[in-house]
C-alpha cells in the first residue's frame, strides 16, 4: 500500500493576524494533484481550509501557489511526483487575504494599464476596416496569447518584489501581444505608458524566473526586453514623429 | 492583510536565481578593478603585484562571463523575429565585432603605464 500524501499548508488567519504551518495526512491516489488533495483535505479534514480554484484544468489560472518553494498551478502538479511532505504556501508578492488566497489587485491593475484590447484600424471615414490577419502575423503572437493571467511571473519576480512601481512580466506580455497585433492602432499609446513614470517595463533586469515557472510558456521575459526596445526606439523617434508636430 | 515579499536569501532558492545573481555579481569585480585603477599608483612590492594579478584576473573573468551571456541574451530580444539558427549567426557575429573592437583598442589606443 503507498505511503499517504503529506501536505504542510502555511496558514494564515486574517482575524486572529496568526500566520502557522498545517500538516494534514491524506490516503495516497495515483492521480491526485495538489489541487484534489487540498479539496480533499477541505472536504473530509479540515473545512476552514481556504484556496481559490475553478477549472481544475491548467486554464483559469485561479490557483496558483507555492509548492515546494516554487510557483506553480496546483491542479496541473502531480502529488506523486513530489517529495513529501509536500510544502504548499500562498503565492509570493502578493498580500494574503487567507491561507492560500492572495489578493491580486495590484497585478490586475497592471493589466488594465497597458491597454489589454485592440483598437481597430480605422479608414479615413472612421468605419472599421475588415480586420484580416495571415497565419505569419497572427504567430508573432502566438505565444504571448497564451497567457492565462495567473500571476505566478509576479509571484516569482524579485524586481516586482523590491520594487512595485514595476509593470511586472504578465502585464508587459500583454502589452507585447497587442503591440505586435497586426489589427491594432494604438501601438505609440500602449507604448507610451509602458515607458512612462509609472508602472514602466526599465527596473526589470532580467532575471528570467518569470519565463521558467510560466505554465503556458509565454516567455514574459522576452516580451519585457523587447519592450524596452521598442520603447527606446519610440523614445528617439517620437520627436520627429508627423503626430507629436500635428500636437504642437 | 499578511504581507509575502520572497525571502531574505531569495537568490539561493532556484538554479535562475543563482545564474542571475553569479551575472549581477561580475559587476562587483569589474567595479573592483576600476576603484584599484584609481589606487594602484599607491601598491608597490611583491603584495601589490598580487594584488593586481587577482583584481586583474577576476575583473577580466567577470568581463567575460558578463559580455558572453549579455550578447547571448541580447540576440533574443531584437525587434525581428529570429529564428535560434539565425540567433547563433548573430551571437557569432557579435562575439566577432567585440573581438575586433577589443583589438582596436588593444592596439592603437591603449596606453601601457
Amino acid at each position: 500500500m503507498p505511503l499517504p500524501f503529506r501536505i504542510s499548508v502555511e496558514r494564515y488567519d486574517p482575524d486572529t493576524g496568526k500566520s502557522y504551518t498545517q500538516e494534514y495526512e491524506i490516503p495516497a491516489q495515483e492521480h491526485f494533484t495538489v489541487l484534489d488533495a487540498l479539496n480533499e483535505i477541505k472536504d473530509t479534514q479540515d473545512g476552514t481550509l481556504t484556496h481559490r480554484f475553478s477549472c481544475k484544468m491548467g486554464i483559469c489560472g485561479s490557483c496558483g501557489m507555492m509548492v515546494n518553494g516554487k510557483p506553480v498551478l496546483s491542479c496541473t502538479t502531480q502529488c506523486a511526483e513530489l517529495p513529501m511532505p509536500i510544502a504548499v504556501a500562498p503565492m509570493r508578492n502578493f498580500p494574503v487575504i487567507k491561507d492560500l488566497v492572495v489578493d491580486l489587485d495590484d497585478g490586475m491593475r497592471k493589466l488594465r494599464t497597458v491597454m489589454p484590447y485592440m483598437n481597430f484600424v480605422r479608414n479615413t471615414s472612421s468605419e472599421v476596416r475588415p480586420q484580416k490577419q495571415s497565419p505569419r502575423e497572427r504567430l508573432k503572437i502566438d505565444q504571448t496569447s497564451q497567457c492565462i493571467k495567473c500571476m505566478l511571473c509576479y509571484s516569482a519576480c524579485p524586481v516586482y518584489s523590491a520594487d512595485k512601481n514595476f509593470l511586472g512580466p504578465a502585464a508587459s506580455a500583454l502589452a507585447y501581444r497587442y503591440n505586435e497585433d497586426s489589427r491594432d492602432s494604438s501601438r505609440g499609446e500602449r507604448l507610451d505608458r509602458v515607458i512612462g513614470t509609472q508602472d514602466t517595463v526599465w527596473s526589470c533586469s532580467f532575471v528570467g524566473e518569470c519565463s521558467r515557472v510560466c505554465p503556458k510558456r509565454v516567455d514574459p521575459a522576452k516580451a519585457v526586453q523587447r519592450l524596452k526596445v521598442m520603447g527606446a526606439l519610440r523614445m528617439l523617434t517620437k520627436p520627429f514623429s508627423r503626430k507629436s508636430h500635428e500636437k504642437k | 492583510m499578511k504581507k509575502n515579499d520572497l525571502h531574505r536569501l531569495w537568490f539561493f532558492q532556484t538554479p535562475t536565481y543563482v545564474l542571475y545573481f553569479i551575472r549581477e555579481l561580475t559587476g562587483f569585480f569589474i567595479a573592483l578593478y576600476f576603484v584599484y585603477f584609481i589606487v594602484f599608483p599607491f601598491l608597490f612590492g611583491p603584495v601589490g603585484a598580487l594584488i593586481h594579478k587577482v583584481i586583474e584576473y577576476s575583473a577580466l573573468v567577470a568581463a567575460l562571463i558578463h559580455t558572453i551571456t549579455w550578447l547571448f541574451v541580447s540576440t533574443s530580444v531584437t525587434s525581428f523575429d529570429l529564428k535560434p539558427a539565425q540567433q547563433a549567426v548573430l551571437f557569432f557575429f557579435l562575439i566577432l565585432a567585440w573581438i575586433a573592437v577589443s583589438f582596436f583598442i588593444l592596439r592603437y589606443l591603449y596606453v601601457p603605464f
